[in-house]
């Protein structure tokens, strides 16, 4: 497993969308706050004009791509740490999932994912968001797939 | 560990997980062909079996498990090394 260190001053001068394939308006992580050997979180502050955004209200494909996306910053953060390129990760499967609350405008979420397993080139998270308030938005768990397996998840 | 409780455990989760009828649940049940695991699955079952079993799976292991019997001679053998 490759060491990461949770060193904050070295995430606050990460450019998250150096760490990600998305672009916007697909963005859905906005910092890399915290990242070591099993865990990953990131900060999202939530917009009224962000694409999954209806009524005031993130909708629920916009927590699962949250979750995704702070995955995906993790691989890019440990490929960035070994010069490497920052991989295109595909979602195998989404299971046990939970949406307890859609965030509202001005919401920052808080999200964290936690690694499982790995298996036969897939990675398998938990993840959670939660806002300031620990108040759980929800909740998977995701199969994780990179288009070039190079272990950058572990 | 005995036959007895791998088998009982491998059957519980299989019908939790995947949410199989228990009347499928039989020895010579194909994995694919009789209760539809599909290869995304056994991620799944293989991240079950290392929690449950406390043993690493190898991906070559598991070329030659086809049935249930399989998947239970498989554990069996690993968990009584």
């Amino acid at each position: 497993m490759t060491p990461i260190t949770r060193i904050c001053t070295d995430f606050q001068n990460i450019n998250i969308q150096e760490l990600i394939p998305q672009r916007p308006p697909m963005v859905m992580v906005d910092k890399l706050t915290a990242s070591d050997e099993i865990s990953t979180t990131t900060s999202f502050l939530v917009h009224d004009d962000n694409i999954f955004c209806r009524s005031g209200k993130i909708q629920e494909a916009g927590l699962v791509e949250n979750i995704a996306q702070t995955a995906a910053a993790r691989a890019g953060y440990i490929a960035m740490k070994s010069n490497k390129e920052i991989p295109v990760g595909f979602i195998g499967g989404i299971k046990n999932l939970h949406i307890h609350l859609l965030p509202e405008i001005n919401t920052e979420l808080i999200t964290t994912i936690r690694i499982i397993a790995q298996v036969f080139g897939a990675t398998v998270v938990a993840g959670e968001v939660k806002d300031k308030q620990d108040r759980l938005y929800a909740e998977c768990e995701m199969k994780i797939f990179l288009e070039e397996e190079s272990g950058v998840m572990e | 560990m005995q036959n007895e409780d791998i088998i009982q455990k491998v059957n519980e989760f299989l019908i939790e997980e995947f949410e199989l009828d228990e009347s499928l649940i039989k020895p010579d049940a194909k994995l694919k062909d009789d209760l539809e695991i599909e290869s995304l699955d056994f991620v799944d079952i293989v991240v079950i079996i290392e929690k449950e079993f406390g043993f690493k799976v190898k991906g070559e292991d598991m070329v030659n498990v086809r049935t249930l019997q399989d998947l239970y001679d498989y554990i069996s053998l690993q968990v009584n090394k």
